[in-house]
């Protein structure tokens, strides 16, 4: 039983998938179609379209996901330490997750001191 | 158990899963238009039904007989696919938040991090909307949202974190059994600024609707999606406006504990009341600038979010033994 509910919500992704289908292509049966030279043009406020979306795009972002990386696996390690706190009989562990947390936060310092994360 | 059993049960769940997600939706955006209509001293849609509440159903049927429009120029498969995936995790995120004890489709012991980690498969949508379209306003629209949404998901996966710690659990259902007696707003009131901050940045709302700001980027990500597709993106919308609401209230407002009234009730109103903080927000703030947006998290929600864990973690230790 407790299974059960465990992979219930991964069992509504397929039902979702399908609903989502559905209302996608049931317009296709009722809504009217139109004809017209600019119908399947890209729209830009009305103006003639100037080349394509798909151009090369600045780095900037990259320097993000780089960083979010950093931090996202930190913190992916910190939740099973939290959720087992309770547990822990002595100071050591919390001094050691918290060094790992301090020594993971300086690359946010030095992120920073690299003006890495600064738009101009 | 049957194998028979079982897969009614999930058609069941999965039945009313959707018939609240859209319920949910088509609610919240009358009442969108309602708090924006009080807060710009209008009436607000008041023709169809008893204050206008059937407008948005109206609204619903009328998105079904649109014309789909398919641009000859995006990349088809995954122009089509973009919606579908954009609302994935709407039912998903709604099957896994219990409204009262034992109420709700499923309670999961890893409930809070499932909720975290799925909510961003919209992402994923988000950026396949984007990128198919073919449009420059899509892709600005689309790298703005993952730019955004991936920066504030660490200060609000640490917020969350410093909750966890408190109740020592991530099953929700013993989250809001460990604010019987006192809400962890109170014991965590930065933890609940952050969070808050930072979920209405994932939604993409005003004052952080840089992704699909209207007065530089038509739309932003959903320029071209014409009425169903368009419709999905805003089921998904209102559904992770509920879901955030519906978080805050789980982590921060004690859940369903309240004295008199029944416990789902106490649920609603605290989420509803929520989404409505949301909404007021919404109409009332201007909108960030990109930059000033990405600072404010990286300067100072995410240290604020480090130190908050580090003094929480040190403060509980030192109660607890």
């Amino acid at each position: 039983m407790e299974q059960l509910y465990n992979i219930l919500p991964f069992s509504m992704g397929i039902g979702t998938l399908a609903f989502g289908a559905f209302l996608v292509l049931l317009p296709y049966l009722i809504s009217p179609r139109s004809k017209g030279r600019f119908r399947g043009d890209t729209y830009e406020s009305g103006e003639p379209i100037i080349g394509e979306a798909w151009v090369q795009v600045r780095a900037h972002y990259y320097i993000y996901a780089l960083v979010f990386m950093a931090f996202d696996v930190e913190t992916a390690f910190i939740v099973p330490c939290v959720v087992i706190l309770r547990s822990w009989d002595s100071w050591l562990p919390v001094i050691e997750v918290g060094a790992f947390l301090i020594i993971l936060s300086l690359s946010l310092v030095y992120a920073l001191k690299k003006k890495v994360l600064e738009w101009e | 158990m049957s194998i028979f059993d079982i897969l009614l049960r999930i058609v069941l769940a999965f039945t009313a899963v959707i018939t609240f997600v859209t319920l949910n939706a088509l609610f919240l955006v009358w009442l969108e238009r309602k708090v924006s209509a009080v807060i710009q001293n209008r009436m607000g849609p008041t023709e169809v039904g008893p204050f206008g509440l059937l407008q948005t159903f109206a609204d619903a049927l009328k998105l079904l007989g649109k014309e789909m429009i398919t641009p000859k120029s995006v990349d088809q498969y995954v122009f089509l696919l973009a919606p579908i995936i954009a609302f994935l995790p709407a039912p998903l995120l709604i099957a896994a938040i219990p409204i009262a004890e034992g109420v709700g489709v499923s309670d999961l012991n890893v409930g809070a991090l499932y909720l975290l980690a799925i909510s961003n498969i919209a992402l994923l949508g988000i950026l396949m909307a984007g990128w198919s379209s073919n449009n420059k306003y899509s892709l600005l629209g689309a790298l703005r949202a993952v730019a955004q949404n991936i920066s504030y998901e660490i200060p609000m996966l640490l917020a969350v974190l410093a909750v966890v710690l408190m109740a020592g659990s991530l099953k929700l259902s013993e989250i809001v059994k460990a604010q019987e007696t006192i809400p962890y707003i109170l014991l965590q009131p930065v933890a609940f600024l952050i969070y808050f901050i930072c979920s209405i940045a994932e939604s993409n709302r005003t004052p952080f609707d840089l992704p699909e700001a209207e007065s530089e980027l038509v739309a932003g990500y959903h320029t071209e999606f014409t009425g169903m597709r368009f419709a999905l993106f805003f089921l998904a919308e209102y559904t992770q406006v509920f879901v955030l609401a519906a978080i805050v209230t789980l982590f921060f407002l004690g859940g369903w504990n309240g004295p008199l009234l029944h416990p789902i009730v106490w649920f609603m109103l605290k989420t509803y009341l929520v989404v409505f903080v949301v909404m007021w927000l919404r109409w009332t703030y201007p909108r960030l600038r990109s930059d000033q947006l990405m600072n404010f998290n990286w300067r100072v929600l995410l240290p604020l979010a480090i130190v908050n864990l580090l003094v929480s973690t040190v403060l509980f230790r030192g109660t607890v033994g």
